[in-house]
């Protein structure tokens, strides 16, 4: 078993260091913190981000602190994921990949009776990854005009949560979030006629700033209406609260022949989070076959950037619906243990570009496989299309694979390999 | 388990082979996304005045020069400081007899065909500090100097290149000059050439000159141990120019701004006028050409200028300069500078947004600028830029 795990750790490193390195991504990222990131958890990556509802051990769900309850044991999970991006605009299309780091939580149970769970994790929570050329010829200067803009960075959260079980059927769960990141944004300017300089300008901004997600989830439904077939049926609510966080804008002129050092100006500013809403319900039926569903609201058209109203964003909301096939507790073959998921989201993202909203479809479709006791590789693929190429503007065709690695305390153990 | 290990094999080497192939180069898709209001920042040509305008006396150091000066035209005058130094051993003790200076011409400033004359004054106390102005020498003169001239005997040819020989008559000075080479009680601070004609300042080749033949040279006569008389000839040594002119003779006219090099005094030129292109630093500064405009014909040695970035004393901090190119337009030369770098700093972070502007030969001639410093042709900048957000 040791021999195995050395061999998932090894491919992880080199999956993940050219995931990393490679560059490259979807204009739309230069608005607001960039592309919102909502990995879930390896497990529900597959099923399009859905599990607000889901209650589960072998699980740490991400989305909802009160879903963290059912563990039993310690567990970790951590994934990359790989991003592929076909742009396409009227004058052509191009071909962008980028990859990283899915972020990497803990859950220590605490009581297990009273559904005492601890967890704490560090994810990502935006990206910021585009480079944009742009030529035109200005009539002002009489030449003609280069520009190029670089964006990357983005915002992770160090979260650290707690859930508990006040009654039966009744999880409540609480995670406070650091939110920490930097966005780097540059431009540079070059002109055709050699008396006009060339400029670069880089703008960084670093954020940091606390915020409370709030989660429940209820299974009593079937008990309270006293219908049988709802017991498998469970609700599921988060609140995320808003924040202004904390921002510094460092508008910097790189050192060159007119600056021995960079000249940077600096400003302190706030940018706000908005409130995020969500919805989730959880359906399983016969123990095997689990129906999920999500809605998450955010008030991002109401956030304000340094005093004033956010650029090109508005309201989002995303409602996305899963589906998992889990093993049947006789199984006994390798293939007859792989849990299969599949999910469908639909997200009104928070880019309004244009005065045009940007739309996300996505289907999605995943695996889980097993490498020991209560642990699994779970590896999710999502395909879909973001954005129209109405008002001049992009269509991205998005491939999304993730590999993560969900694993019990008992992973570690060493047994004789049979 | 060997079922699974191929899995994730296969899965790794998946994206791996989809890695490759990607564009990572930027490109112009997407442009349409990008908020041109927001992001762009327009070029714009703008045109601003200078708000302000002075001269100021600025020190020069007339030490590292080519040249040094000695003679009298109107209110100018330049008094030369020469000093040999350094003997060959040989020489410290020996019985000195006579001494000849020869100086080689190559500037005048003045009436070309008036005489030179000056008394060579014995130099008593060191003039090697370069903030010794005109004033300190000659309100502190006994300190520096012996009034009494030292009795010589000058050649003195009209015409810039010609070589003039001053042949120095007093040999107990001159034996006290050769007494050591370690000089602790200033027998040896050279001698001052005070200028007692009136309508020319000449040039000379100062010891900053690679040419051996051209930098001042002292021909020595000494008779050695067995009696010989011979000559010794020496070029070693220390010059300078210590200058003045009356500041209310040449600047008399409050809407001009004078540059008088070889004093000197610097024009200074204020913008805050440029405030107004934005609060909010950076501005992308794209081209800046800084203009002024000469009041008349200028008959000048080196007819160009010198742009400089000044602290809030309006003194050149050396953080950056410029030099002129020269147009005529109307009838008028107009000097433009590259003033990009000076326009970085005054829109960065400069509370104080002037610059100077100095003559190509500031210290080593005596032209005169005028230039309007009020009126349509006054000072101005014109600035291609960008405004960041």
């Amino acid at each position: 078993m040791n021999n195995l795990n050395n061999t998932i750790l090894l491919i992880f490193i080199i999956v993940a260091f050219p995931l990393i390195t490679v560059a490259g991504g979807s204009s739309f990222s230069q608005y607001g913190f960039g592309d919102i990131i909502r990995y879930g958890d390896s497990r529900t990556y597959a099923m399009s981000g859905t599990g607000i509802a889901l209650l589960d051990d072998g699980f740490i769900n991400v989305l909802n602190p009160a879903g963290l309850a059912r563990i039993s044991l310690t567990r970790f999970s951590t994934g990359f994921e790989y991003n592929n991006y076909l742009s396409k605009d009227e004058t052509g299309s191009s071909f962008y990949s980028t990859g990283g780091f899915q972020g990497i939580a803990f859950a220590f149970p605490i009581s297990t009776e009273n559904g005492i769970v601890m967890s704490a994790e560090f994810t990502p929570y935006s990206k910021v990854i585009y480079g944009i050329t742009s030529s035109f010829f200005d009539t002002l200067t009489q030449s003609a005009e280069n520009r190029t803009f670089y964006g990357k960075g983005g915002l992770s959260y160090f979260g650290l949560a707690l859930s508990a079980s006040p009654f039966k059927t009744l999880y409540v769960g609480a995670r406070v979030n650091y939110m920490v990141g930097s966005t780097q944004q540059y431009q540079t300017i070059s002109f055709d006629n050699t008396n006009l300089i060339p400029t670069t300008f880089n703008r960084s901004t670093y954020y940091s700033g606390f915020t409370l997600t709030l989660g429940t989830i209820y299974e009593g439904i079937g008990d309270l209406l006293n219908i049988h077939a709802l017991r498998s049926l469970s609700f599921g609510v988060t609140l995320t609260t808003g924040s202004m966080l904390d921002a510094n804008i460092q508008r910097t002129y790189p050192a060159s022949s007119y600056f021995a050092t960079d000249s940077t100006i600096n400003e302190n500013g706030t940018a706000g989070l908005p409130v995020s809403l969500g919805f989730g319900i959880s359906y399983i039926h016969e123990n095997r076959y689990r129906f999920l569903g999500d809605i998450v609201t955010e008030n991002w058209g109401s956030t304000q950037y340094f005093g004033s109203p956010s650029v090109n964003l508005r309201n989002s909301l995303r409602t996305s619906i899963g589906f998992e096939a889990v093993p049947a507790k006789d199984a006994d073959s390798f293939w007859k243990h792989i849990i299969y998921r599949a999910g469908l989201a639909y997200n009104s993202t928070y880019y309004q570009i244009n005065g045009i909203g940007i739309n996300e479809f996505l289907v999605s479709g995943g695996l889980g496989l097993p490498m020991g006791p209560e642990s699994q590789i779970n590896i999710g693929l999502q395909i879909g299309v973001r954005g129209s190429m109405d008002n001049h503007l992009q269509k991205d065709t998005i491939v999304r694979l993730s590999v993560a690695i969900s694993a019990s305390e008992i992973w570690f153990l060493k047994f004789d390999e049979e | 388990m060997k079922v699974l290990r191929f899995i994730l094999l296969f899965s790794s080497a998946s994206v791996l082979f989809f890695l490759s192939g990607c564009n990572d180069t930027p490109n112009s898709i997407g442009n349409g996304s990008l908020n041109k209001k927001v992001d762009y920042g327009n070029v714009i040509i703008d045109t601003f005045y200078a708000t302000d305008h002075s001269s100021l006396p600025n020190l020069i150091f007339t030490s590292s020069t080519d040249r040094f000066m000695s003679g009298r035209y109107k209110t100018y005058q330049a008094w030369a400081c020469l000093k040999f130094y350094s003997w060959p051993d040989s020489l410290i003790g020996a019985r000195i007899t006579g001494a000849t200076i020869q100086l080689k011409g190559l500037y005048h400033f003045g009436d070309s065909t008036a005489s030179l004359s000056f008394d060579a004054l014995r130099a008593i106390a060191s003039l090697a500090n370069d903030s010794l102005t005109y004033d300190s020498l000659t309100l502190n003169s006994s300190f520096y100097y012996n009034n009494n001239p030292v009795s010589i005997q000058s050649f003195i040819p009209i015409g810039d290149t010609e070589s003039i020989r001053i042949n120095i008559l007093d040999t107990t000075m001159l034996r006290e000059w050769f007494s050591t080479n370690t000089d602790t009680i200033h027998l040896n601070d050279g001698l001052i050439f005070r200028p007692t004609n009136s309508n020319i300042i000449k040039g000379f080749y100062s010891f900053n000159n690679s040419d051996t033949s051209l930098v001042p040279t002292l021909y020595v006569n000494y008779i050695d141990t067995n009696g010989n008389a011979l000559t010794y000839t020496h070029k070693i040594g220390f010059s300078k120019y210590i200058s003045t002119v009356n500041q209310a003779s040449i600047m008399t006219d409050n809407n001009l701004i004078y540059i008088q090099d070889g004093i000197s005094y610097r024009g200074l030129v204020s913008f805050d006028s440029i405030a107004k292109i934005s609060t909010n630093w950076p501005v992308s500064i794209f081209r800046a050409v800084l203009q002024v405009t000469s009041n008349g014909s200028v008959s000048v040695s080196h007819d160009s200028l010198y742009l400089l970035s000044v602290g809030s004393t309006g003194v050149s901090d050396g953080a950056s300069f410029a030099i002129s190119q020269r147009d005529t337009s109307g009838g008028h030369t107009i000097y433009s500078f590259d003033a990009r770098q000076i326009t970085l700093r005054w829109l960065s972070n400069a509370s104080i947004r002037k610059a100077a502007l100095s003559g190509f030969a500031e210290n080593a001639s005596f032209d005169l600028f005028k230039l309007y410093g009020t009126g349509v042709y006054r000072p101005r900048i014109i600035i291609t830029y960008s405004l960041q957000r």
